[in-house]
């Protein structure tokens, strides 16, 4: 599976139990022989950090520091994805002898990176609300250029329940496959399934409340 | 295939997660199916435009700030510890003052930890609980084990469970006809020893009995809660993705049903888990 930040997909090594909506789906199963066989190239990144290491630190945020802040963008919004972002390494550098490595980093680090921002939210306690700064679309008001849709999709997103929100970021954006969404948030993939269904049809009429037109 | 079935199976098709049988079936009712073809097609179209979207960049102080917290982070507690070493030696006098002063700064300090402590539980707490929430409708043994991961618990029997939290847990009760009781656990969570039993009801639905020392509000984050008078039990209702969970105080503790279908199965339950005293 292509994606943007070009790592492979078929790593994934931890299974979980199979309901009957998982039936359906294909990779979703694990290939934890192919696993054994791959070194992962942040290991020894990794280790330095977990002995404090300052320049191993940089090196580590320098590989995922984009990927995060996109992901805080979309889920807590650009006004405080600086603050989240800031705290997700923080947290990452004191906590980070807890990675035992039975997962691939990145999955821990979007599950670090989901709770800051559940939290950002929960604390906030906003109800999110929608600032435009352009009308819904009208048949005399030009439509479709790339910061109106921007704005609507972003309001869109900040409409949408927290955990909807998530899947279907971590879904589009991060582009995880539903094994990895449900390693990453703790669900099971018919979960997966199910709320993708619900976040997109839900999202589809959020964003055309605010005039958006595939 | 139905048009409720196929529209069950948009997302894995379009993520390209089904598998191929069902993706044949499913694609040859979408091109006899124009009402699931539009709905597909919705999809495809919010893919693009949130894949036209430019990355956003972070800012360029952002290392530097990071580096700063660890930096102060760091350093607060070896300038403590250098303090500590020397101060108060040179001056006698001071020592008294010091000692003081000292013994005042430890007792903030442990407030101030203590109340980041408790903070932060709730701040878990509040994450996996409602984690358990979301999960439970549609995958109680999943939210259990969610439960189960995060905090200690064994499988007892109710005798068991009433020898370690002193009180008979509610489930020992006669459960309504047709409701079977599939498993108790004692589980530590941050506020006290919780029995925490699953039982599948005669629609073939799973509820969770949850029974506590300490009422706990913060399970439920900041959804919409009612109050009832239920069976002569003041009740608290949160209502979210087509379930009821009612908590409400008996005797020596709290009960928390979670997966209730209506407020008369909840009247129901509570006629036998917690019948009001003769």
């Amino acid at each position: 599976m292509k994606r943007r930040d070009g790592l492979q997909t078929d790593n994934f090594a931890d299974s979980y139990e199979e309901t009957a909506s998982d039936r359906h789906l294909t990779n979703v199963g694990t290939n934890a022989d192919s696993l054994s066989l791959m070194t992962d190239p942040q290991a020894d990144i990794i280790s330095a950090c977990q002995s404090g290491e300052r320049s191993a630190q940089q090196q580590l945020y320098e590989l995922h520091h984009r990927r995060v802040y996109r992901l805080c963008v979309r889920l807590v919004g650009v006004q405080d994805a600086s603050d989240v972002t800031q705290q997700v390494f923080l947290k990452v550098f004191r906590t980070i002898q807890q990675f035992s490595g039975s997962s691939r980093f990145e999955t821990w680090l979007h599950r670090v990176t989901v709770n800051e921002c559940l939290q950002q939210t929960r604390s906030k306690s906003r109800r999110p609300e929608v600032t435009l700064s352009t009308e819904p679309a009208s048949a005399d008001s030009p439509t479709g250029t790339a910061i109106e849709s921007a704005e609507i999709l972003q309001a869109a997103l900040d409409r949408l329940e927290p955990d909807l929100r998530t899947m279907f970021v971590l879904r589009e954006v991060e582009e995880l496959s539903y094994a990895e969404l449900a390693e990453t948030l703790e669900v099971s993939a018919g979960t997966v399934a199910s709320r993708l269904n619900r976040a997109r049809k839900l999202l589809k009429e959020l964003l055309t409340e605010l005039g958006w037109e595939p | 295939m139905n048009c409720s079935e196929v529209l069950d199976l948009l997302s894995p098709l379009h993520d390209e997660e089904l598998s191929t049988d069902l993706c044949e079936s499913v694609e040859q009712h979408l091109r006899e199916c124009p009402a699931c073809a539009a709905v597909r097609a919705d999809f495809g179209a919010m893919s693009s435009l949130i894949n036209q979207q430019p990355d956003p960049e972070p800012p360029a102080e952002l290392w530097n700030h990071i580096q700063s917290e660890m930096h102060s982070y760091i350093s607060t507690s070896s300038v403590a510890s250098d303090r500590m070493r020397f101060g108060f030696l040179r001056r006698p006098r001071r020592l008294l003052g010091v000692v003081a002063a000292t013994l005042v700064a430890v007792l903030g300090i442990a407030f101030i930890i203590h109340e980041t402590v408790d903070h932060g539980h709730d701040e878990h707490l509040a994450v996996n609980f409602d984690r358990f929430l979301n999960e439970f409708p549609t995958s109680p043994e999943q939210a259990q084990k969610l439960l189960h991961a995060n905090y200690p618990s064994n499988l007892v029997d109710v005798d068991q469970a009433e020898l370690e939290v002193k009180y008979r847990p509610a489930v020992a009760n006669a459960l309504p006809t047709g409701y079977t009781l599939d498993s108790v656990h004692l589980v530590r969570m941050p506020c006290c020893l919780c029995v925490e039993a699953l039982c599948t009801t005669p629609y073939g639905t799973r509820l969770a009995v949850l029974e506590h020392a300490i009422d706990q509000p913060v399970w439920f984050g900041d959804r919409p809660v009612e109050q009832c008078n239920c069976n002569g039990r003041n009740a608290r209702l949160i209502r979210f993705d087509g379930q009821l969970v009612a908590t409400w105080k008996s005797e020596k503790r709290f009960l928390t049903i979670i997966g209730i279908r209506n407020e008369d199965e909840l009247t129901n339950l509570m006629k036998h888990l917690d019948p009001p005293e003769a």
